[in-house]
């Protein structure tokens, strides 16, 4: 269950990208459909942890891989940062 | 590229005096090796064979890259039991199974029969592959736009989608003039969190409702 205010690291983003098998790009699609507005590259910096997203990019990250999630029938595992 | 591969087969029929029909092993949509081109009906069933027995000319070719030739059905037996029996039930006596491929990648197999032994010679491998490489570049090149046209199919259907969810921020942005595009997407995570749905969903429920007069959408 996810909860809201957490300020860690993308590698338990990283780790839920690993866990649904998304490829980037299809992580990057997805981050797109909720709201994000950052490339592909960028994308994929983040996910080698060459940069850090916004909290607010974190959080489009976060519920993308939530929308996948809620797929296979969990519970928003990916915490959000608070703005 | 169905059509395309099976002109391939065809020509190469044409081309191989013994050959009386051809085949193309290829990934079918499931990741599965199927006969997913023929000239005759027979070639499926044979192949059928090895699919099912994991052993066989066809799948050998593609896996190790290299042309592989029975003359004889029943002298190949032990090699490939299952399949030399199938091809020996269909009055198949020998088969020549030319790989297909694209740069470094086995992508199937182009796949000859012929109801005499031996009926295949050094000169026919030659000439197949010639034909089998042709088929490896539309092959190639047809899962290459298939690749595009998905990522295309992708792309379109996640602006849809966003298109929709920037919609109803707008919706909820309309009611409460504090809110601002980040509050409203707050406003939308939050829901679908509490409710254990996708965004989009949430975002579509906002829009119909929205729609719909006299229906006031809570949020």
């Amino acid at each position: 269950m996810s909860s809201d205010g957490w300020a860690g690291s993308f590698t338990e983003i990283a780790d839920g990208r690993r866990r649904l098998g998304l490829t980037p790009m299809a992580l990057w699609i997805a981050y797109f459909e909720v709201g994000g507005n950052a490339t592909l590259g960028e994308v994929e910096g983040w996910l080698a942890g060459a940069s850090q997203p916004s909290d607010r990019d974190h959080n489009f990250i976060a519920q993308a891989l939530n929308d996948h999630f809620v797929e296979l029938g969990l519970d928003h595992p990916m915490r959000y940062r608070l703005g | 590229m169905g059509d395309t591969l099976l002109e391939v087969s065809r020509i190469t029929v044409d081309a191989v005096p013994a050959a009386e029909m051809a085949g193309i092993t290829m990934l079918s949509e499931h990741g599965t090796p199927t006969t997913a081109v023929f000239t005759d009906p027979l070639a499926p069933e044979i192949d059928a064979a090895q699919y099912e027995s994991g052993a066989g000319p066809c799948l050998d070719a593609w896996r190790q890259r290299r042309v592989v030739r029975i003359d004889d059905t029943s002298a190949g037996a032990g090699q490939y039991p299952a399949f030399s029996k199938a091809a020996a039930a269909h009055g198949v006596e020998s088969v020549l199974s030319l790989p297909l491929i694209a740069g470094s990648n086995g992508l199937g197999a182009l796949n000859l029969y012929a109801r005499r032994s031996g009926g295949f010679t050094t000169d026919d491998e030659t000439l197949g592959l010639e034909l089998a490489s042709a088929a490896a570049i539309v092959l190639a090149n047809a899962s290459a736009y298939w690749e595009a046209n998905q990522l295309s199919e992708q792309l379109n259907q996640a602006m849809r989608s966003r298109a929709v969810i920037e919609q109803a921020k707008g919706i909820l942005m309309a009611r409460s003039p504090d809110l601002g595009p980040d509050e409203a997407f707050e406003v939308l995570r939050k829901a679908s969190q509490r409710e254990n749905v996708k965004l989009r969903d949430i975002a579509q429920r906002i829009v119909d409702r929205t729609a719909t007069p006299g229906v006031v959408e809570g949020g």
